[in-house]
């Protein structure tokens, strides 16, 4: 039929067709440009500016504590810090062995001595039943006077024979008075003590089988050592708002897909499981490191619509559906961090900045992107591969308080910000996306 | 330069490979969006948005048909992207006689691409956009009914009616052309 050969004739000299077109002018106007790489200005001051803050802010409080007698007493409530107390005690006995033996020789009478000890131990027992009770009210109360007498009866001989402070109102005052050296040595070692104390108490005390009582104290604490145990579990919840970060090559494409995306797609929020361990390794700082498991939420809406028309190209019907899904992303979190703990009364304030390595588990939902003939069209976040498998490091950092529920077991809030400086797309992807997190965290810790 | 070391190189991002793309098919791509635009700038717009989106997308292409095919279709969709939209409703005409005409072989025999592609001009846009994708591209009325977001049956009587048309002009230019002859 002619109409055929007509179409075969048009489709012969059009196929081919080349027209006149200066190439050189499209080049120019479509050469990909190189990429500026963007200096991430504002991640780098925020994560030194943290660390900066926690450093000042560390060597402020320890200024703050040196200086002030009333902080001192307050750390010797820790468990920790009354071992060391101890240990400081101790000294005194080590540094005043030599006036022990004289002691010893000009006093051979061992069965006095015995019947003394053992009067010593029961107000051992008496004091540190009551030491015990003050912690747990958590008072400022002078425990380090009280755990001279309960550790070291052998002091509290040696001080009370002279002295006749056969009762337990001796202060650190006259404490300081009567043993100068005390306040000024320091050993930490417990070994050390207990060798201190060992030497002391032989050396006051012939050795009897029946006297091995009288090494209770470096028995009690070693116990103490135990059950002060730096280690610490947490776990914890916490639901963020959502700061996204949206980049593109700003060419007609990537913009196109940007405002079809941000017209589709709406941020919820992030939630956030995890469990952590941590240890305290001075006085205020601890290190923690644990696993989360983050989900960052969105909701994809759409109308779908579409035409139909009969066979004669009338318009029948015009049909709209709105399609809606929860979009989410899914990542296991890795974070490692240091704490700055600030202990007062049942109260603990903390200061933790850390880091963070990300594994985007998974990603699902619904969204926007172009297909292989760069149509835009809706697709699968699963079947698109957008998404990193390991995203890096980010910078972690919150600032709370923890409150001693019972015995040991802390209950902790704290407002928490992740900042992501690598994107969560793949190199690929034609948005590139960043996400920020601010939130509250939630948390249950408990002491070994 | 083959056509491969071109898909490779410019999969890579090298400028010089990409250049050459440009160079090699700028002449033919700017035929198929001339087609489907309303005059030579919006064709050269058409034409440089397509470069840009096959830069982008040219890390996702499969070696499977031909790669002018191929960049031909990203032309033809950024063409139909700028189209006007619901252009097919404006152009619903009501019913008429799709009977063919009978026209000789002489008659367009002559005609090189130029002129073909003016005599395709004169078609009611939805009709040019049927009858380009149909007779020129090859597609089915299933794949332009899925390009064009319409049934394939409007389609296809889009395509009859096209077909008509141009037979129409085609026999006005035969008229014109013999009472030229006449005069002459």
């Amino acid at each position: 039929m002619s109409s055929d050969k007509l179409d075969r004739h048009i489709q012969q000299q059009i196929h081919a067709h080349q027209s006149d077109v200066d190439a050189e002018a499209i080049w120019e106007a479509v050469q990909p440009k190189p990429k500026k790489k963007r200096f991430l200005w504002w991640y780098w001051p925020v994560g030194i500016g943290s660390v900066l803050a926690i450093v000042v802010a560390v060597l402020l409080f320890n200024k703050t504590t040196n200086n002030n007698p009333i902080d001192n007493t307050t750390a010797m409530n820790t468990p920790i810090h009354k071992a060391k107390a101890i240990i400081d005690t101790t000294c005194f006995i080590e540094h005043k062995e030599q006036s022990i033996i004289t002691t010893k020789k000009q006093k051979p009478n061992t069965t006095t001595q015995k019947a003394k000890s053992s009067s010593a131990k029961k107000q051992t027992n008496t004091a540190k039943q009551k030491h015990h009770k003050q912690h747990a009210k958590g008072t400022n109360t002078t425990t380090k006077s009280s755990l001279n007498k309960t550790h070291s009866p052998i002091a509290q001989q040696q001080t009370t024979s002279p002295l006749k402070a056969t009762n337990n109102t001796i202060t650190d005052t006259q404490d300081q008075q009567l043993n100068p050296i005390a306040n000024t040595n320091t050993i930490n070692d417990l070994d050390t003590l207990g060798r201190a104390q060992n030497i002391a108490t032989l050396s006051f005390y012939p050795y009897r089988q029946n006297d091995q009582q009288i090494l209770k104290p470096t028995k009690s604490l070693t116990t103490e050592k135990q059950t002060t145990s730096p280690w610490a579990i947490q776990i914890s919840t916490a639901v963020y708002h959502i700061q996204k970060e949206w980049r593109n090559d700003s060419d007609s494409i990537a913009l196109a897909l940007n405002d079809l995306r941000e017209a589709t797609e709406s941020l919820k929020e992030a939630t956030s499981v995890g469990i952590g361990l941590s240890r305290v390794f001075k006085k205020h700082w601890q290190v923690q490191a644990g696993l989360n498991y983050t989900q960052i939420n969105s909701q994809f809406k759409h109308n779908n619509t579409w035409a139909d028309y009969d066979s004669m190209g009338t318009l029948e019907r015009i049909t709209t559906h709105t399609q809606q899904i929860n979009n989410s992303i899914r990542q296991w979190n890795i974070p490692v961090s240091l704490a700055y703990l600030h202990q007062k009364g049942p109260w603990q304030m903390y200061a933790q900045a850390g880091l963070q390595f990300n594994i985007q588990q998974k990603a699902e939902g619904r969204f926007f992107t172009l297909d292989n003939m760069l149509c835009y069209k809706t697709m699968g976040i699963a079947s698109s591969n957008i998404y990193k498998k390991k995203m890096g490091l980010s910078y972690q950092m919150a600032i709370g308080a923890a409150y001693e529920l019972f015995d040991r077991t802390y209950l902790s809030v704290d407002i928490n910000a992740s900042f992501f400086p690598n994107a969560f797309t793949n190199s690929n992807a034609l948005i590139e996306e960043r996400y920020r997190l601010f939130g509250l965290r939630l948390g249950l810790r408990r002491e070994f | 330069m083959t056509e491969a070391q071109i898909i490779k190189g410019c999969q890579k991002e090298k400028a010089a490979y990409q250049k050459e793309l440009v160079m090699r098919y700028s002449p033919t791509l700017m035929t198929v969006a001339r087609r489907y635009c309303r005059d030579q700038h919006a064709a050269k717009d058409v034409l440089q948005d397509a470069f840009i989106k096959i830069f982008k997308a040219i890390p996702k292409y499969k070696h499977s048909g031909s790669f002018e095919g191929w960049l031909r279709r990203i032309v033809i969709n950024c063409a139909l992207s700028r189209r006007e939209k619901h252009a097919f409703k404006k152009e619903q005409t009501a019913l008429e006689d799709t009977s063919p005409i009978a026209i000789s072989p002489s008659v367009y025999a002559h005609l090189e691409a130029e002129e073909l592609m003016a005599l395709i001009k004169q078609l009611p846009e939805g009709f040019q956009e049927v009858f380009n994708l149909f007779v020129i591209e090859g597609f089915s009325h299933n794949e332009i009914a899925d390009i064009l977001g319409i049934s394939a049956s409007t389609s296809r009587s889009q395509l009859v009616r096209a077909r008509k048309k141009l037979q129409v002009i085609l026999k006005q230019q035969e008229k014109q052309h013999y009472v030229k002859r006449q005069i002459g």
